[in-house]
């Protein structure tokens, strides 16, 4: 049996690696590594502020996804079969450790909207960077992690779904108030450079 | 048109992914530049979180995993080879007697009555049928013991 050169880019799909997995190549299964591991940073890295436990975090999804492939069906993705056990991993990780996951930040959402006040930002693109980065990491783990998900992972609603295994009413409403949240953040320090 | 300003969600349904907006909020954005000015901020929003850099792990990942697996069965289709032939071969030395000694075989059976003969054969059988699943469950709990979870 050749095993599958997970170095370089390949054209197996989930189906093919995963059962070159199953048959007993385990080198198929860094493939699966390569091909998932941006995802898992995006979920480990909003999720979890320690980097230490991070690198455990990683060794132990990816343990826990090959233990379990035998049990993959093919309903979901791969990549957001191996995004759920991330989001799990790192859920039981923050609750041995007594961390919030969702957090408030309903606060924001509370105030009264002052939509006759807001006029169209006009700011630089490094400080619109700075900005949002502070703002991304000020919040909470779980819309942190949603934000990513959906803009730069350009994830769908039901991929959100899959991984989290909330509902999509609740992925949509937590990425409602945290983009909000992160525009309200831009437009305070745009009112204070303003003054 | 939309009277009033339309609500943040509206708002930030038209201004991500470009969802299709009723046409009165449409409408509503055109000619309020208060609500242009709010989808204008959230399309900020929007790119600058594209634009934020994606985190990298600091580790080679695949390298570090792999070595905790168990190594590539390489040789699996020389184990496949061999089980197969050792299945061959055990039910070979099972046939082959039965096949050259039948008429042995059948001469035995000549005085014993049929029922007598049905009886020790379903006897066999259920012995047989017992050993396999004894042994099978056997294999099944130290399978278990082996799982890593």
């Amino acid at each position: 049996m050749k095993p599958v050169s997970f170095t370089s880019g390949n054209n197996l799909t989930d189906r093919q690696l995963v059962e070159k997995v199953l048959r007993g190549d385990t080198q198929a299964f860094g493939a699966i590594i390569k091909n998932s591991e941006g995802l898992v940073a995006q979920v480990v890295f909003k999720m979890v502020n320690h980097a230490e436990d991070r690198k455990d975090l990683v060794q132990d999804i990816y343990i826990k996804a090959f233990k379990n492939l035998s049990g993959f069906r093919f309903q979901a993705k791969l990549l957001t079969w191996i995004g759920n056990i991330a989001y799990n991993t790192c859920v039981n990780y923050l609750e041995k450790k007594k961390l919030v996951l969702t957090g408030l930040i309903d606060k924001e959402d509370e105030k009264p909207l002052q939509a006759a006040n807001e006029t169209e930002i006009f700011i630089s693109q490094k400080e619109l960077s700075v900005i949002l980065a502070t703002g991304i990491e000020q919040l909470p783990p779980l819309y942190k992690t949603l934000i990513v998900l959906f803009h730069q992972e350009e994830l769908s609603y039901a991929d959100m779904v899959q991984i989290t295994g909330l509902p999509e009413g609740t992925v949509k409403n937590y990425l409602f108030r945290a983009r909000k949240t992160l525009k309200e953040n831009i437009l305070t320090h745009y009112k204070k450079d303003e003054l | 048109m939309k009277p009033g300003h339309l609500s943040e969600t509206e708002i930030q349904q038209y201004a991500i992914r470009g969802e299709n907006p009723a046409p009165a909020i449409a409408e509503h954005i055109e000619v309020c530049e208060t609500c242009k000015a709010r989808l204008a901020n959230y399309r900020l929003v929007a790119a600058g979180i594209e634009q934020q850099p994606k985190p990298v792990l600091d580790f080679d990942a695949v390298n570090l995993v792999l070595a905790q697996l168990p190594k590539s069965k390489g040789s699996l289709s020389w184990n496949r080879f061999f089980m197969y032939s050792m299945v061959c071969l055990v039910s070979a030395s099972i046939v082959m007697p039965v096949y050259l000694f039948r008429k042995l075989f059948i001469n035995m059976a000549d005085g014993i009555s049929t029922l007598f003969l049905y009886a020790i054969s379903a006897a066999a059988i259920i012995i047989l049928l017992y050993k396999v699943i004894e042994l099978y469950k056997k294999y099944q709990k130290q399978i278990h013991a082996l799982d890593f979870n």
